[in-house]
């Protein structure tokens, strides 16, 4: 028996066949989304070092001791904050040693000792370094301390 | 998309063969349609161009001019691998010597053509299973092919051709290698096939087969007669 043609019937096959609706993910679909997890874990363990390099690139820390070996006052530590190109002040577990970060690009580190000279402090600097270079020695050796 | 008004049409098809210096045309004219679920008989001589004709209609073989349009689809206007998925959504396939692969169970032999569907293996399996059982298989699932008559390797042909439940089953002489019985016996389950809404059609030499179907389309020096 004839049986009129609907284009409805066979819809969803001709469909599939058209490659409007997708049988599960493409090959193409499929390397794109590998793709952006691999680069994801990488940009993970890349981008904060990435930024971590851009952002203290320039960094310095000067590292102050005073001759008399007593505390560091919190006024000279309050105004060193204030120098402009300074970024952080931080003292030891003793309060005997500062550490001042500082953009080396600036006049921070001979604004320093002139505000240490104004005060007549008798300051003594033990050492200039690099910022990461400090970080890195200080990490290595709380690792090294760590490791039995 | 192209406008149709039937399941299969066929429009100003020819195929020619270059065999050296030689041309044959298999197909030389051919205008006809299908509705969707009937039952066609494709008749002629051996050489007519029935068999060729079949070929183009299951996208197996780029006509020389012409178009032959499924559902709406432009067979040979769609890529190779649309063509693909086509015969794999639309068509079922049922060959004269059966092709079934010897070293495979029917019921393995049946699941082949859903290898490529994405379908979970346990699902496979029991549609497998289901249409053995229309066929009257079910008990010779994990047999053999060569454990079975010729009538039965033409069952689980026709299980192959329909497991993946394809709207269009194309028979290239399916009864050629049967005894009278047995054909009538096939022939019956495809027209069982044909009444639960596939369309079928059958490409034969024999006119006894012509009983089974709806219309009866005639096949001669590369032109129908419809």
């Amino acid at each position: 028996m004839k049986m009129a043609y609907d284009p409805e019937k066979y819809r969803e096959k001709r469909e599939k066949v058209l490659g409007i609706k997708k049988r599960g993910l493409g090959f193409g679909a499929m390397a794109v989304i590998i793709c952006v997890v691999i680069l994801a874990g990488l940009s993970v363990v890349t981008v904060p070092r990435a930024v971590s390099y851009f952002s203290t690139r320039n960094l310095d820390d000067a590292i102050f001791k005073l001759e008399s070996g007593s505390n560091w006052p919190e006024n000279v530590i309050a105004a060193i904050q204030k120098i402009d190109g300074i970024a952080s002040v931080t003292e030891d577990k003793n309060h005997t040693r500062l550490v001042v970060t500082y953009d080396r690009r600036t006049a921070a580190f001979a604004n320093m000792t002139a505000a240490f000279s104004k005060r007549n402090l008798g300051v003594t600097l033990l050492n200039q370094v690099n910022h990461r270079q400090h970080r890195n020695t200080l990490e290595n050796k709380e690792e090294t301390i760590e490791t039995p | 998309m192209t406008q149709v008004n039937h399941l299969i049409e066929i429009r100003g098809l020819k195929k020619t063969y270059q065999s050296g210096d030689t041309t044959v045309d298999a197909i030389r004219q051919m205008d006809f349609f299908i509705d969707d679920e009937e039952f066609i008989t494709i008749m002629g001589q051996s050489g007519s161009g029935k068999s060729t004709l079949l070929s183009i209609m299951g996208a197996l073989n780029h006509p020389s001019q012409g178009q032959v349009l499924v559902d709406s689809l432009d067979l040979y206007a769609l890529s190779t691998e649309q063509r693909a998925d086509f015969r794999s959504e639309y068509i079922g396939f049922i060959f004269q010597s059966f092709q079934l692969i010897p070293y495979l169970t029917v019921l393995e032999n049946v699941m082949l053509p859903m290898a490529v569907t994405g379908q979970k293996k346990k699902i496979k399996n029991q549609m497998a299973l289901d249409v053995i059982d229309r066929v009257g298989l079910a008990a010779k699932a994990h047999r053999l092919p060569d454990q079975l008559s010729g009538g039965e390797q033409e069952r689980v042909a026709i299980a192959r051709a329909i497991v993946n439940k394809p709207p269009i089953i194309l028979a290239d002489e399916p009864t050629g290698n049967l005894d009278s019985q047995t054909a009538g016996e096939i022939m019956q389950l495809l027209q069982t096939l044909n009444r639960q809404g596939h369309t079928v059609i059958v490409v034969t030499h024999n006119p006894e087969v012509t009983q089974y179907a709806t219309r009866t389309v005639r096949v001669q020096d590369g032109l129908c007669f419809v």
